[in-house]
């Protein structure tokens, strides 16, 4: 009689709640992705309106200056984590196209119009959205909120 | 021999590997270390059951650098999958079929 002919309806219920319990810790220990996202949502709309409303070349300088300082410690904060959660690699990709479309369209017409509050503010909130989207779709991911992968 | 006990998967059912391989299940990836303490055995006990998972095609073990550190990843297959979601539903009807509740 092998393993699994002795199991009982109890023991098959008391591996299923483990399993449930198992994926909420995996969801919960995921949750980094959520704040990683907020930051980069946040780090694009201070680096577009920097680049956009101070005064060029300062602007172009002090916004690439802004991305070299902040983003690589938003990375080595990513691949230090020991969990990804199912479908996070999907979520960024979608979540780093956005943002590549959008800067790019918010980018090639503003080099006409820097300085202008009226193209650059809704430009950056623009190009912030895909990373606080982002993290509100996480968001509802890892706490269950959302429907099951 | 239509028990549904019949479904379920022998490499999976072992209560270490169900559990290695349900932490699998919900992550994309996962750090060696997490996975040990998720499942709360011994770095050589977590070793030995992710070589048989890996053996069965479950499992893919990869090994790399985070900075100078050496880490080693679990990942489930698409086979893994497959044979996990078969064995949960094996459980289900387990549980169904004697009338329990079974959990979400």
């Amino acid at each position: 009689m092998s393993e699994r002919d002795g199991l009982t309806s109890a023991g098959a219920a008391a591996a299923l709640a483990r399993a449930d319990e198992l994926r909420a810790s995996v969801r919960e220990r995921g949750r980094w992705l959520v704040r990683f996202q907020l930051a980069y949502g946040a780090m694009s709309l201070v680096a577009v309106l920097m680049l956009g409303l101070v005064d060029w070349p300062a602007g172009i300088v002090i916004s690439v200056a802004f991305w070299a300082v902040t983003l690589p410690p938003l990375i080595f904060y990513a691949v230090r984590q020991p969990v990804a959660h199912r479908g996070m690699a999907r979520s960024h990709l979608v979540m780093m196209a956005a943002w590549t479309v959008l800067y790019l369209a918010v980018l090639m017409p503003g080099t006409q119009m820097q300085g202008e509050p009226g193209w650059w503010v809704p430009g950056a909130v623009a190009v912030s959205l895909p990373g606080f989207v982002a993290a509100y779709l996480t968001s509802r991911r890892v706490t269950g909120r959302a429907a099951r992968p | 021999m239509n028990h549904p006990r019949h479904e379920l998967d022998e490499v999976i059912h072992a209560p270490v590997r169900f559990s290695i391989v349900a932490t699998l299940a919900a992550a994309e990836k996962a750090e060696f270390a997490y996975v040990r303490d998720a499942v709360e055995v011994s770095d050589s006990v977590l070793s030995k059951q992710a070589t048989t998972l890996e053996k069965a095609g479950y499992v893919k073990i990869t090994k790399g650098y985070v900075g100078k550190r050496p880490r080693t990843w679990l990942s489930l297959t698409a086979r893994g999958r497959t044979a996990f979601a078969a064995h949960v539903a094996a459980l289900r009807a387990i549980t169904e079929a004697a009338g329990d509740v079974t959990p979400s």
